[in-house]
């Protein structure tokens, strides 16, 4: 436990997401930084490479040739005991979605930006949350950002947790490309020696790594019940996980002053009879409509999920028991359920409750659309008639219709 | 309550207190028998088995048949034919 | 102990009617008559020595009265101390061999003694076809340490990338990390269960990416002042085919380390299929051989002077019938600080090229024979043969002993034939060995 000290702040600055991200990264100190340009995470490459060029981070960097190629040099660095980071989006992140798995199958503290877009196809250089969503089940720990300090805040917690003895899986940190990566705010910048104090219990953490002194293999052809039972750690890794999220967000806020909630922000849900819970940048504008219908004297709350792997089942459903209805705002398509991913697992989440609690989906911002209020405002109206046992649509689409 | 077998959180696999070893020695049809009195101690079978099954005796070369799987190659490969190649026996696995 | 010890070996067949080596030793040993018999040489298998064996127990020498016949510690070599001879034929007749002599008129016995190390018969033959094996104790030099993984490794009897593997092992030495990949190689550096194989650390690769693991592993040793060799030990498919674009971009990067590729010619783990190092008309289970198909369609990647162009520091191809070669190579290969090693191993596999279980040695030597497969390096854009054939052999003499080939027609080998002399002459030109026009 970090003892008690005054948060302070170097200086407040004004940052895209791309180079709050790599901001992050001159104070958590990698070893190896491999990325591949990509639209629209690029200019967190470049500057990188500019504070190596300046001598401001000591960092070998690989330009590598391919995405698998770069995830690949980071997971050799990583199996030798080194700190690492990676940055990537959409196309990249399905190139090296081979290696992908050997990092969280190995349990390599791995953290990797994804600065997130659309898969193609079609083709589309555009926001949206599909390519983090597709590859959720790959074993990695998955965190959403709402804002550009909460990339910088979030991309430093992401060591403390990817290195923890008791957690060791790899960590994405996602942000929306073009709204979080390019566009900017208000960033306010930690001293560097506190963040050396905060990652310390992990800096130095021991964990089994290809060294002389104790030659290892990894990994092993593990078969029938060996394998197995690598699956459960892994799978009790990711749960103890949801904790471990909660508990550094309170070791942050203490030394920093920021806090985000842990794995999920309730935002004005105390005696709120309808919630909408979402993830990413459009959390934003669901603030805004959350707020003006409070105005108006509307019992309404938003739930921001901070974390999609593991999914923050206990705390959503402590969360959202006994609400009349709850509409899920998603940025991508889940195929298989015709919706979006976070409407699915929270509906499979609720289930939990003895009450059943209505659900509204909707899809938006995908394609580069944005997610406007009145957009939102439609959302909000639609989950209102859920929760009125009016007749509705259970999915819709804001951006068609 | 699950019993774990490994140490570890991840797929990582020891040297100690021994390595893997396929039980390779059970898998031949045929052994190396030497004549060790031909041998030249020319070191050829030595260096090109495979399994590094070949003793250097000092003046002649042995094999060890723990590993060796019988292929052959120390036969061939002998300038002097001090190697031969003969079945092995059907052996009850008791 | 006692060294290894120079040996007379059968390399290639005779040409008919030839005596010349048996005329060089009569001519080297005067009227008593030559010590070997041309007709027993032609004889004789390849791979076997053709004169006397200079056993460890000589039958000749525990049978003379005279203590006239000694060993020498000093060559191996069994000779007849003439002047002590008392001419009683008890070694010609306890030599079970038949390679003791008496000479009628003197009265002494005689026998092979191998020119004292020259021998008569290798420097008459212009064939080929002897070979005085040197160099099995200086090979031996080179073997730093032990073994680097378990003598029960899961390859087929005779592969030869267990060879070359456990040589490759012990020349290096066991300040390494291996890295390896799935498919043949992979039984040396993956573990099973709770087991590793092997007594070094080793990181078990994709085939995508074996290049750029071991990179960024040693890129992290570098940062932190450890001084250890990464080695990647990779087979044909992962280099020249999926795990090529990863190999590419470590080379151009300037990556340290040494990558070998164990080429089988296939994809031979997965059960012998066609990779892009497979010849021109092989049979494999996907470049099959029927009515519609005549094995593999297309000529195969050259990879090591791929890997040359690269403008790496060192490249080298080697085979394990030339390992005193190979073990300069990869003597080279330890000191390069400033790129990447590229090593390409001709392994060849009895199983999927449909061959005898104890042919991998004789299959390589013909390899390198009919110029299949050179040996050379390039050393910062310097290339040099390692090794040049006295007289190279057609391919057939390489395509006759393996099963994949059988099915090819005369035109097809002689297409094959056309591969390897143009390869061959290009890289006779790179090395500044053809006469400029």
């Amino acid at each position: 436990m970090l003892s008690k000290v005054t948060p302070r702040v170097k200086e407040v600055r004004v940052l895209d997401g791309n180079r709050a991200c790599a901001y992050a990264l001159l104070l958590c100190k990698p070893d190896l930084v491999a990325c591949v340009p990509i639209t629209p995470m690029t200019p967190l490459v470049e500057t990188v490479w500019q504070y190596v060029a300046d001598g401001r981070l000591d960092a070998e960097l690989v330009e590598a040739d391919g995405e698998i190629n770069g995830l690949s040099h980071a997971i050799g660095a990583s199996a030798a005991g080194g700190r690492t980071f990676v940055g990537t989006s959409s196309q990249g992140l399905a190139y090296m979605y081979e290696a992908y798995l050997k990092a969280s199958g190995n349990r390599l503290p791995i953290v990797m930006a994804l600065a997130t877009r659309e898969n193609a196809a079609p083709d589309g250089v555009v926001a949206s949350h599909q390519d983090f969503v597709t590859a959720r089940d790959a074993g990695w720990i998955q965190l959403v950002c709402e804002g550009v300090q909460e990339i910088l805040d979030t991309t430093i917690m992401a060591y403390r947790l990817a290195e923890d003895p008791e957690i060791l899986l790899p960590v994405n940190v996602c942000f929306d490309g073009y709204y979080l990566s390019y566009l900017t705010e208000r960033v306010e910048l930690p001293y560097e020696e506190d963040v050396d104090a905060f990652l310390a219990p992990v800096t130095s953490a021991n964990r089994p790594k290809l060294c002389l002194e104790d030659p290892l293999t990894v990994p092993t052809n593990a078969r029938e019940e060996l394998f197995c039972e690598f699956r459960y750690k892994h799978s009790a890794a990711q749960h103890k996980a949801k904790e471990k999220i909660d508990e550094i967000d309170r070791e942050f806020e203490a030394l920093f002053g920021r806090s985000y909630g842990g794995q999920i922000e309730e935002y004005r849900c105390g005696d709120a009879d309808i919630v909408m819970v979402s993830m990413g940048s459009q959390v934003g504008a669901i603030r805004e409509v959350v707020d003006r219908r409070r105005q108006e004297g509307e019992k309404i709350g938003l739930v921001k999920v901070r974390v999609l792997r593991p999914f923050p089942r206990e705390r959503l459903v402590k969360a959202l028991e006994g609400k009349r209805a709850v509409g899920v705002i998603d940025r991508n398509v889940c195929f298989g359920w015709q919706s979006g991913a976070v409407f699915m697992e929270t509906k499979a989440a609720l289930q939990d409750l003895p009450t059943r609690v209505p659900m509204t989906g909707f899809i938006a911002g995908i394609g580069g659309c944005d997610c406007r209020l009145e957009m939102v405002e439609r959302a909000v109206d639609i989950t209102r008639l859920a929760a009125e046992g009016k007749p509705h649509k259970e999915i819709t689409w804001l951006n068609l219709e | 309550m699950v019993e774990y077998q490994c140490e570890y959180e991840g797929p990582w696999a020891t040297p100690k207190p021994t390595l893997f070893a396929y039980p390779t020695g059970e898998w031949r049809a045929t052994r190396p028998v030497v004549n060790s009195a031909k041998c030249a101690h020319c070191g050829i079978c030595y260096l090109q088995c495979p399994v590094g099954s070949i003793r250097d005796k000092g003046t002649y070369c042995e094999v060890d048949l723990s590993y060796c799987k019988g292929c052959g190659l120390c036969a061939r490969e002998c300038p002097n034919d001090a190697i031969s190649m003969v079945r092995e026996e059907a052996q009850s696995i008791c | 102990m006692a060294k290894f010890y120079d040996t007379l070996v059968k390399r290639r067949d005779c040409p008919p009617d030839c005596h010349l080596c048996e005329e060089a030793c009569a001519a080297k040993l005067g009227s008593v008559g030559p010590v070997i018999k041309a007709e027993k040489v032609h004889k004789v298998p390849r791979s076997k020595t053709i004169a006397c064996f200079q056993c460890s127990q000589p039958e000749c020498m525990q049978a003379c009265p005279a203590e006239a016949i000694v060993k020498s510690e000093e060559d191996g070599v069994v000779r007849v101390i003439q002047s002590k001879c008392i001419g009683c034929e008890a070694c010609v007749s306890a030599c079970s061999y038949g390679n003791m002599f008496f000479d009628r008129e003197t009265r002494v016995a005689f026998k092979c003694e191998r020119c004292d190390g020259e021998p008569a018969c290798v420097k008459a033959c212009p064939h080929g076809v002897l070979e005085f094996v040197t160099n099995t104790e200086s090979i031996r030099s080179y073997l730093r340490t032990e073994d680097l993984f378990t003598p029960g490794v899961g390859l087929c009897a005779g592969c030869a990338i267990e060879t070359i593997s456990r040589f490759t092992g012990k020349v290096l030495g066991d300040n390494v990390v291996l890295f390896g990949t799935p498919g043949c190689c992979s039984r040396i550096t993956q573990g099973i269960n709770l087991k590793a194989s092997a007594r070094v650390p080793c990181y078990f690769c994709l085939m995508t990416n074996a290049a750029s693991t071991a990179a960024g592993a040693k890129r992290y040793y570098q940062k932190t002042g450890q001084n250890i060799m990464v080695v990647a030990l990779v087979g044909d498919g992962a280099t020249a085919d999926v795990g090529f674009a990863g190999l590419s971009g470590a080379a151009e990067r300037g990556e340290n380390i040494i990558y070998i590729c164990l080429d089988n010619e296939a994809y031979m783990a997965t059960g012998i299929q066609k990779s892009g190092t497979t010849p021109f008309g092989a049979w494999t289970f996907t470049s099959p051989v029927g009515k519609q198909r005549r094995g593999k369609v297309g000529s195969s990647k050259y990879m090591p002077l791929i890997m040359a162009d690269h403008g790496i520091p060192y490249t080298a191809t080697a085979t394990l019938s030339h390992l005193e070669d190979y073990a300069r190579k990869l003597e080279k290969a330890k000191h390069v600080t400033d790129g990447l090693v590229y090593i390409h191993v001709f392994s060849p596999c009895h199983t999927g090229w449909r061959a005898p279980e104890d042919s991998s040695f004789e299959i390589s030597r013909m390899a390198v024979e009919t110029n299949y497969f050179p040996l050379w390096e390039c050393e910062r854009g310097e290339y040099r043969l390692t090794y040049r054939p006295k007289n190279s052999l057609p391919i057939q003499e390489f395509t006759k002993l393996m099963g994949r080939f059988r099915h090819l027609r005369e035109e097809e080998l002689g297409q094959l034939q056309k591969v390897v002399n143009s390869r061959f002459s290009l890289l006779e030109s790179l090395a500044g060995l053809k006469a400029k026009a």
